[in-house]
């Protein structure tokens, strides 16, 4: 069983893999533990997200009446597509070395004590992950309500799959995309069973790679003792471990939110390698796949890096960059505009507003209900541990902010996608239908679990490297 | 000053692991065993239809949400409907569920 488990995570991560090396080919001058990380954790929720699609169109072409192993030769097809395209297109290519901040290697005790604590935070962390998980292995309320329900839907009976879109079970919000219940039940399939282990290893793994794509992406751009520090603040950020052992589909959505913005940082940094553009434009399609609000994050992001790239004149001159984005979204848009028109027509929020436009106009310019909602925002703690947001302030007061001209840019396009996103939230709890008590008690600590990752990543690439301060002082020393 | 500063850092973020893990391992859970309540569902299993929808009741009419979308999720893809009157029907009375027939239903 454990095997079989293995083996399709091992097919899903050589797909992603192969697909991250086909888009963003590897260069061996530029072999560094960050990219590896990132590399790797990328492959993870590409092979994730594009097994996800092929198992829908399994399930929704009927396939799945000729046996699970056709299914498994078109995986191994793609697989083998994948690896000839990455092959051909690692020939051809030519890259820059990326830069990264310099690494210091003196100050070698705060060097060691970081680094020490840094393996202390990671490992405690994955001990709670494991204790809560084991606790609830199938999940907490939206797991065994939403995510894993459509995923028995799926594995259970796939000749009446879609009955998880009956009228009756509208609570269970069928509209939502198919990444994470499609995930569980292909590896359900694979395993010839249910095992909750499957649900929980696929959290267990979209957590950790959450935390490695900023840690990679911060350690790249302002160095490895930044990376460490932005790591620190995940790891006691209580929600996303609490929500991952839960099984929500919150930090998977978070973990492609991130990946994309922490790309797209990355692009701006790199001198126009637009392969990390088209990974960016596919890992925020895939956010799409994931939750409803990886829609709303899909639109305004797509919708910035037009606005952002479209007079940029690339280093080649003869590249439009928003076409490599385009490139990127292009499969898993297309899988979720067939889902979205195929199988689930109808979702609560927006049903909500149409039907009664009046009503959301008149509970907008309720003065009371802002004043409510504002006051949740402000008690709630979006930082989860104890340094809090005052002690996030302090740091940044005492080690104040420093970014390049390039990563003022890419910074630029993140707060205001930030903003827009908490905006587009912000005006979902005002307009709301249902009770505005009962959506805040049961929504508002998710949406920060979606959305503190990037501002983790923002902040981190703000605020003075840590590194850059400690050969300072190293500077400082020798004269 | 500044090296100071991200040792504390360090340091106080350790420290809230450290609270979450001492949280998460305590013995205080109000977690549902859905498990056990699975294995009840299993046993009623062979006297339901393989697929379709069903009724759902609760003793006293009123339905616990957190109760009704566990039966839901231990019995998938049956269907579970609270609202109408179908041939099959679950009965949950405080944690005892049965099975109920019914005759002359559309």
């Amino acid at each position: 069983m454990t095997v079989s488990l293995v083996v399709s995570f091992m097919v899903a991560f050589a797909m992603g893999y192969l697909a991250v090396r086909a888009i963003w080919p590897e260069d061996s001058r530029n072999v560094r533990p960050g990219i590896i990380v990132l590399r790797v954790c990328l492959s993870f929720g590409l092979g994730m997200g594009l097994s996800s699609c092929l198992y829908f169109f399994w399930l929704e072409s009927g396939a799945y009446r000729f046996g699970f192993i056709p299914y498994i030769a078109v995986e191994l097809l793609v697989l083998f597509g994948l690896h000839v395209i990455g092959a051909h297109k690692a020939g051809k290519t030519q890259e820059h070395v990326m830069k990264t901040a310099g690494v210091c290697h003196s100050f070698r005790l705060v060097r060691i004590v970081v680094f020490v604590l840094f393996i202390v935070a990671l490992v405690i962390s994955a001990a709670s992950f494991l204790s809560l998980s084991s606790d609830i292995p199938h999940g907490e309320w939206d797991a065994y309500s939403i995510w894993n329900q459509h995923a028995r839907f799926m594995f259970r009976d796939p000749a009446s799959w879609k009955e998880m879109f009956n009228d009756t079970l509208k609570w269970s919000h069928p509209d939502y995309p198919l990444l994470l219940p499609a995930s569980v039940a292909r590896s359900w399939q694979y395993i010839g069973s249910e095992a909750t282990f499957a649900a929980q290893a696929i959290a267990f793994f979209f957590v950790f790679a959450l935390a490695a794509v900023a840690i990679s992406t911060v350690s790249l751009l302002k160095g490895q003792i930044q990376g460490m520090l932005c790591g620190f603040a995940f790891f006691s950020s209580a929600y996303l471990v609490q929500y991952a052992a839960m099984q929500y589909a919150d930090i998977p959505l978070a973990f492609f939110l991130t990946a994309s913005v922490s790309l797209y940082l990355l692009y701006c940094d790199s001198r126009d390698k637009v392969g990390l553009l088209v990974l960016a434009g596919l890992m925020a399609s895939l956010a799409a796949w994931t939750k409803n609000e990886g829609v709303i994050f899909f639109l305004l992001f797509s919708m910035l890096v037009f606005l952002f790239e479209r007079n940029r004149v690339p280093a080649d001159k003869s590249r439009a960059p928003f076409k490599y984005f385009l490139a990127g979204v292009l499969p898993v848009v297309i899988t979720l505009i067939f889902f979205k028109t195929t199988c689930a027509l109808n979702n609560d929020v927006v049903t909500a507003m149409v039907s009664d436009p009046a009503g959301a106009v008149s509970r907008f310019t309720d003065l009371q209900r802002h004043f409510f909602v504002l006051k949740s925002l402000a008690n709630s703690s979006y930082f989860g541990g104890n340094i809090g947001k005052y002690g996030l302030l302090i740091y940044l007061a005492v080690v104040g902010i420093s970014v390049s001209a390039t990563q003022r840019k890419g910074l630029r396009l993140v707060l205001i996608l930030y903003g827009c996103m908490a905006a587009a939230y912000y005006l979902v709890f005002i307009t709301t239908s249902s009770s505005l008590e009962w959506l805040i008690a049961c929504s508002m600590n998710r949406v920060f679990a979606q959305l503190l990752p990037i501002l983790i990543v923002t902040f981190f690439i703000a605020a003075r490297s840590a590194d850059e301060m400690l050969s300072v002082r190293m500077d400082k020393g020798d004269k | 000053m500044r090296a100071l500063a991200i040792v504390i850092f360090a340091a106080v973020s350790c420290f809230s692991a450290v609270n979450m893990l001492i949280s998460v391992i305590g013995p205080e859970s109000n977690f549902t065993d859905i498990s056990a309540v699975e294995s009840g569902y299993s046993s009623l299993r062979s006297y339901l239809p393989e697929k379709g929808v069903i009724g759902y009741e609760q003793a006293g009419g009123k339905i616990d949400t957190r109760e009704y979308y566990i039966a839901q999720y231990a019995l998938c893809p049956l269907v579970l409907d609270v609202n109408e009157c179908h041939n099959y029907a679950i009965k949950s009375d405080r944690g005892e569920i049965s099975v109920i027939k019914y005759t002359g239903v559309k």
